[in-house]
C-alpha cells in the first residue's frame, strides 16, 4: 500500500517556457534509464530479495523513484503549459504535440515508447543489485547530459538534486550487494 | 499559496527529504543510533507540521482527516504541479 501526499519531494521552479528542454527531459520520464524504469525495476525485484533489509531498500528507493517521476512530470508540464503554437512548431516537441497535445506520455527524448525490455528481474540478488547499481550510474550520466543542455536556472537546480540522489542510491545498492554476499557466505559456512 | 504556507511547505519538504535519505541509509546501516535519533526528530516535526498545514490550509495526505469542513477538502485543493 502507498499513501499519496500532495507535495513534491523537492521544489520545482521553472524560469521560462521551453518545450525543447521538456522534450529532452522526457528521457528521464519514459526513457531507458528514466525514473519510470527505475521505480518499476526496484518495486518488481523486491519480492525475491533475500533479506528484510534488501526488501526494505528496494521498496524505499523504488518509492522514491515514483516521487522523482512526479518531479520530472512537473518540470515537463511547467515547461510546456504556456508554449504557443509557434514555439511548438520550432522544436521537436511538435511530434509529441501531434500525438498527445500537452499531455505527458511515457517516451524517451526521441519519442520511443517505454518498454519492459529496459528492465530485468533475475531472481538472483547479486545479478539484480548489480543491474540496480548500473541503472543508477546510467541515470546519473543522463542527468549530466541533460544539465549540459539546460540553461534554465530552476530546472538546473532540480536536475542537480536528482543527479545527487542517483549517486546516493548507487552507494546504498553497493552496500546491499556486500551485505547479500555476506548473507550467503554465512549460510554456506559450517 | 501565501508566504507562510510556502515557508511551511518548504520545511515539510526538507523534513520529508531528510527522512527519505535516512530511511534508505538505515536500511543498510540499521545499528546507527545517531541516524535513528535524527530520523526520529525529523519524523516528530514532520507529523506536527503536516497536522498544522492540514488545519490551516487543507489536507496534504490521505491520512489527514476532514474535520475542518463539511465540504470534501482533499479534491478541492491544488495539486503540486499546478503551483
Amino acid at each position: 500500500m502507498w499513501i499519496y501526499e500532495k507535495k513534491l519531494q523537492y521544489p520545482v521552479r521553472v524560469n521560462s517556457t521551453n518545450p525543447q528542454l521538456a522534450t529532452y527531459l522526457l528521457s528521464q520520464y519514459g526513457g531507458p534509464d528514466g525514473e519510470l524504469a527505475a521505480a518499476l525495476r526496484y518495486l518488481n525485484q523486491r519480492y525475491t530479495m533475500p533479506t528484510t533489509h534488501t526488501q526494505a531498500l528496494c521498496t524505499d528507493i523504488g518509492t522514491e523513484e515514483l516521487a522523482h517521476l512526479e518531479i520530472i512530470a512537473t518540470l515537463v508540464y511547467k515547461l510546456t503549459k504556456d508554449a504557443d503554437l509557434e514555439e511548438i512548431r520550432q522544436t521537436t516537441f511538435g511530434g509529441s504535440f501531434v500525438d498527445h497535445g500537452k499531455g505527458l506520455y511515457y517516451v524517451d527524448a526521441t519519442g520511443n515508447p517505454w518498454t519492459a525490455t529496459y528492465i530485468q528481474n533475475k531472481d538472483d540478488p547479486i545479478a539484480d543489485l548489480a543491474e540496480d547499481m548500473a541503472a543508477e550510474q546510467k541515470a546519473r550520466a543522463t542527468y549530466n547530459h541533460l544539465l549540459d543542455l539546460s540553461d534554465d536556472p530552476g530546472v538546473i537546480d532540480t536536475l542537480r538534486y536528482l543527479r545527487e540522489r542517483e549517486i546516493v542510491h548507487f552507494q546504498r545498492f553497493g552496500e546491499a550487494m556486500v551485505q547479500v554476499q555476506e548473507h550467503y557466505a554465512c549460510k554456506t559456512a559450517f | 499559496m501565501n508566504e507562510e504556507q510556502t515557508r511551511l511547505m518548504l520545511r515539510l519538504q526538507q523534513l520529508g527529504l531528510t527522512m527519505d535519505d535516512l530511511r534508505e541509509y538505515l536500511d543498510t546501516h540499521p545499528d546507527d543510533s545517531f541516524a535513528i535519533e535524527r530520523f526520529n526528530m525529523s519524523a516528530q516535526e514532520y507529523r506536527q507540521l503536516l497536522e498544522q498545514l492540514a488545519e490551516d490550509y487543507g489536507p496534504l495526505s490521505w491520512t489527514c482527516d476532514n474535520s475542518e469542513s463539511d465540504n470534501w477538502l482533499w479534491a478541492g485543493q491544488a495539486f503540486p504541479w499546478t503551483y
